[in-house]
Formats: structure tokens, C-alpha cells, sequence
């Protein structure tokens, strides 16, 4: 289990090369989270990630073993980035190493939608109107009952 | 003990950090000597519904429990919005 923290640019490559290399490994499943340029209809020019960084490693870390009691996974990585961002660069990236596709993939996406509601990081975008933080989304929200 | 403020707290408290000299047992009670110190703008702040605590990294959603002994950081943040 793996996690990481990049405040200045992100470094998959890295967060790959920690992985385990076990021959049992059939199976790997990432996602890769980007800043987008639009957000609810408007121009995003900038992001700040806001984090609790006391807090947010052992948050992580909480959610990386509870996947890894839910699915049978070999191994697992979470990456999330804080500081500025600008558009197309990478925010979140999990990878989930399995020895079948399935828990793979549910385990990585159960990890986003988990993430997403409980690790403290806040988004402050910048527009053309000034600055504004982001709300929480119902959806996320909702994300999380299919679990 | 110290106070944090993170995401939009940050920005309405115009600060991100405090500390207090203060014998509370509660959350409740430590937010009393908090908004008296920062003013009646914080306190609309802090007691917003969507305001999470967390004691020493841990969540806490009594804010009337005896959670503070010993405490050393306290954190008060709106819903989280990463990944």
C-alpha cells in the first residue's frame, strides 16, 4: 500500500515503480483524475488544492485498507496532488494490482468514491470573476451507496 | 491547543490557525472561547451545519462529549472536495 502526496507537479512513474512486481499480479486498474477547464459552466483558469496534511495520509492510508479487506487485492497506490494547478494536469491517481480484472476495477473505483467524501482536501478555483471554493457534489455523495 | 481552518474557513476567519490557552472539556465548549476571540462572524462560520470537526486527526460528532483532555489540535473544515 502506497501513498503519495505532490505539491509540485505529479509523478505517476514513481507511484508505478512502488508497486509490487509479484508474479500472482494478473490484473492492474488505475484512474487518473485531470484538472478540467470547465466546472459547472464556467472557465477554470487555476485550482488550489487545499489538504489537512496531518490528517490526510492516514485518511488515505484508511481507505487503501479498506479496499484491500473488501477485494483481494495485491496491491494498492493513492496519489493525490495539492497546491496550484492549472488545466490538464493530473489531481488523483489510484492504481489497484489484483490477480483478477474485477477486483481491480472495483476496488479502484471504490476508492475514488470514498476519497471523494471523506480525505480532507478542498479545490479553490479561479475564474475570470475571482476566486471561489467548490461545493461538495450530491452525486459523490450518492456515489458512495452503491457500497 | 491548537485551532486549525481549512477550505472556505480559511478564507472567512482570515486565518488558518489559532491557539488557545483554554480549560475545555467540549467542542462546544472550546467553540464558545474560539468565537469570543474571533467575533460574531466566525461564529456563523463555525456553527455552519456543513462544518466538520476532527480531534487530533480523528472525526468527532458529538461536539457535547468530553473529547478535548489531553487534546492538542483541533480542526473545523467544510465538506471535503478532492480527487
Amino acid at each position: 500500500m502506497h501513498i503519495f502526496i505532490f505539491e509540485d507537479g505529479f509523478d505517476i512513474p514513481k507511484v508505478q515503480r512502488a508497486m509490487t512486481d509479484n508474479s500472482a499480479v494478473g490484473a492492474v486498474a488505475s484512474f487518473t483524475g485531470l484538472m478540467r477547464d470547465v466546472n459547472q459552466g464556467q472557465t477554470i483558469q487555476q485550482l488550489y488544492l487545499d489538504h489537512y496534511p496531518a490528517m490526510t495520509e492516514a485518511v488515505l492510508s484508511e481507505i487503501a485498507s479498506s479496499a484491500s479487506e473488501r477485494w483481494p487485492v495485491l496491491d494498492v497506490a493513492i496519489a493525490h496532488r495539492v497546491g496550484t494547478a492549472v488545466v490538464g494536469d493530473v489531481l488523483v491517481y489510484v492504481e489497484v494490482r489484483s490477480m483478477h480484472r474485477q477486483d481491480a476495477f472495483d476496488a479502484c473505483n471504490y476508492i475514488m468514491d470514498v476519497l471523494k467524501t471523506r480525505a480532507p482536501f478542498w479545490k479553490k478555483e479561479r475564474t475570470a470573476n475571482g476566486e471561489h471554493w467548490v461545493e461538495p457534489r450530491q452525486s459523490d455523495t450518492e456515489a458512495l451507496n452503491k457500497w | 491547543m491548537r485551532i486549525l481552518f481549512f477550505g472556505r474557513l480559511s478564507d472567512e476567519l482570515g486565518r488558518r490557525e489559532m491557539h488557545v490557552d483554554v480549560d475545555a472539556s467540549s467542542i462546544n465548549a472550546l467553540l464558545l472561547h474560539v468565537c469570543e476571540t474571533l467575533g460574531r462572524d466566525a461564529a456563523a462560520s463555525l456553527y455552519c451545519d456543513d462544518v466538520s470537526v476532527a480531534v487530533d486527526q480523528t472525526l468527532q460528532a458529538d461536539r457535547d462529549a468530553a473529547v478535548l483532555a489531553g487534546a492538542k489540535e483541533v480542526a473545523f473544515f467544510p465538506p471535503v472536495t478532492g480527487g
